[in-house]
């Protein structure tokens, strides 16, 4: 059964200070709907912003890590060539 | 090599959107196509005529840039009085950037569509439960409207959110981060570079370098790495060209020892990207660069201590409300007087009076439940204790109600 406002409030602030952040984001997850809209919203693009963060960051240290080993491997040929001729 | 492609296309579409916005082109945020401004083109009284708009265009887009403006140009609507020369030509210069970022923000957000939704969804549990809850329509919608809304407030979180946006579109399919990790492995090991430095730097809790050091590193290397590469793609030494320019050199060891030594950086930033804490300082370089950066607003609320010492600063009860009233009061209004050339509250006419109380009652309030709610947008566990903050007040009608007046 969903909380009425002050209940879920009075819950999150106990969660919060007895358990911490990471517990209050749980709890809100599990309660989500009963937020009011404005709140999921900003709930929302606080998740989202994290996410795209964290998506851009790894295909960036990809597409480093692709092209580093390309690197690699296009100067170890270059020695080769030159150890050739040496 | 890949060269045209992945980092390099992102750097060049960095540095070709810089160009278009110093030329005010208009630009997608993320697509870097040409947009119009369209239903956005809005004139001062179009903005004006619209009760919403209004307030969105000067009490959250132009309060951003000078507050104080802001706020003299919303007592001259109320009061009716005609704009200023200085305050006209700011309405003006706030009028073009609104207009544009208005229209920017509605281009992003057809693109924060349900397809978006379900895409991120798969790749952030968060996000996927949210959807398991109120459907990805649902979500599109709220998330859409809160990102027109940081589009206007914050500009900053904006820009930032646009660019990782647009950093994903342009590498887009990469290949397995643990795959890739796996190969870096191999490749360092197959071909021995495991300089003690590096590895002693990249080992999670063994090394001695700090959070800033271990930043500085892979901001160096970073630098480092895009020459060796441009050494061995675009320089003078390739395979395909190789007999003929190693013919030319008096010393090819030369030629081996310059390879070793971009081996070595090659190396060394690649071994930064398997650690955890350079990995992360290495993509903060690669896509912040120092341009954007990390926005915090005064008093943002993120931990539980955060959260204890703002409710302490805030206690919403009416005594401790008015005590902070008296104290502001004491402060801003000999500033306010002086503003208006006066002495004192006396020399002032009782409808003069009567709008100085409003507007200070009315600052008062917004600065209170700007406290009250102080979190950063775009920060979900802000955003949970903003709510708890900001939970025991309606609205600032209501703290102004609880003021006495000025004195």
């Amino acid at each position: 059964m969903n909380m009425t406002k002050d209940e879920l409030l009075k819950e999150m602030e106990h969660v919060l200070e007895t358990q911490g952040e990471q517990a209050l984001e749980k709890f809100t997850l599990e309660h989500f709907t009963e937020l009011p809209e404005d709140v999921q919203g900003k709930v929302l693009l606080g998740y989202y912003s994290q996410a795209i963060e964290k998506e851009a960051g790894e295909a960036a240290i990809a597409e480093l890590q692709k092209e580093g080993l390309e690197a690699l491997e296009e100067l170890e040929a270059i020695k080769a060539e030159a150890s050739k001729s040496e | 090599m890949g060269m045209d492609n992945g980092l390099n296309k992102m750097f060049r579409m960095d540095a070709a959107h810089a160009q278009m916005k110093t030329n005010k082109e208009r630009v997608h945020p993320v697509t870097e196509e040409e947009i119009e401004l369209g239903e956005h083109d809005r004139s001062l009284s179009d903005i004006f005529q619209d009760k919403e708009e209004q307030d969105r265009f000067l009490n959250s887009f132009c309060a951003t840039k000078n507050k104080a403006m802001s706020e003299e140009i919303a007592k001259a609507l109320i009061e009716k009085t005609e704009f200023t020369p200085e305050q006209n030509k700011f309405l003006e210069t706030m009028r073009s950037g609104y207009n544009l970022r208005r229209a920017e923000a509605e281009r992003v957000r057809e693109m924060l569509d349900e397809n978006e939704i379900q895409r991120i969804a798969r790749l952030d549990p968060k996000i996927q439960q949210v959807v398991g809850k109120i459907g990805a329509e649902k979500a599109a919608e709220l998330l859409g409207r809160e990102f027109e809304k940081l589009a206007i407030v914050d500009e900053a979180a904006f820009r930032k959110v646009v660019k990782q946006m647009r950093s994903v579109r342009e590498i887009g399919e990469h290949e397995s981060v643990k795959a890739l990790q796996q190969s870096v492995d191999d490749a360092l090991r197959k071909y021995g570079i495991s300089e003690d430095k590096y590895w002693e730097a990249t080992q999670t809790g063994t090394t001695t370098e700090t959070q800033q050091n271990l930043v500085d590193l892979a901001k160096q290397q970073y630098g480092w790495f895009r020459s060796a590469i441009d050494f061995a793609t675009k320089g003078k030494l390739s395979r395909e060209a190789g007999a003929k320019l190693y013919a030319n050199f008096e010393d090819q060891r030369a030629v081996i020892n310059e390879c070793n030594k971009h081996l070595k950086v090659v190396g060394g930033v690649l071994q930064g990207t398997l650690t955890p804490e350079v990995n992360l300082a290495i993509q903060k370089a690669m896509l912040e660069g120092g341009e954007v950066q990390d926005h915090r607003v005064e008093n943002n609320v993120t931990t539980v201590q955060d959260y204890r010492r703002v409710k302490e600063e805030s206690d919403p009860s009416k005594v401790a409300t008015l005590g902070r009233w008296d104290k502001y009061t004491k402060e801003q209004l000999p500033r306010e007087l002086a503003k208006m050339k006066k002495h004192n509250l006396a020399a002032l006419t009782a409808a003069e009076r009567g709008t100085l109380n409003d507007s200070m009652k009315g600052s008062f309030a917004k600065a209170e439940m700007d406290r009250r709610k102080g979190y950063r947008i775009g920060d979900a566990l802000a955003a949970l204790v903003g709510f708890l903050l900001g939970s025991g007040l309606a609205d600032e009608t209501d703290i102004k109600n609880e003021l006495t007046d000025i004195k």
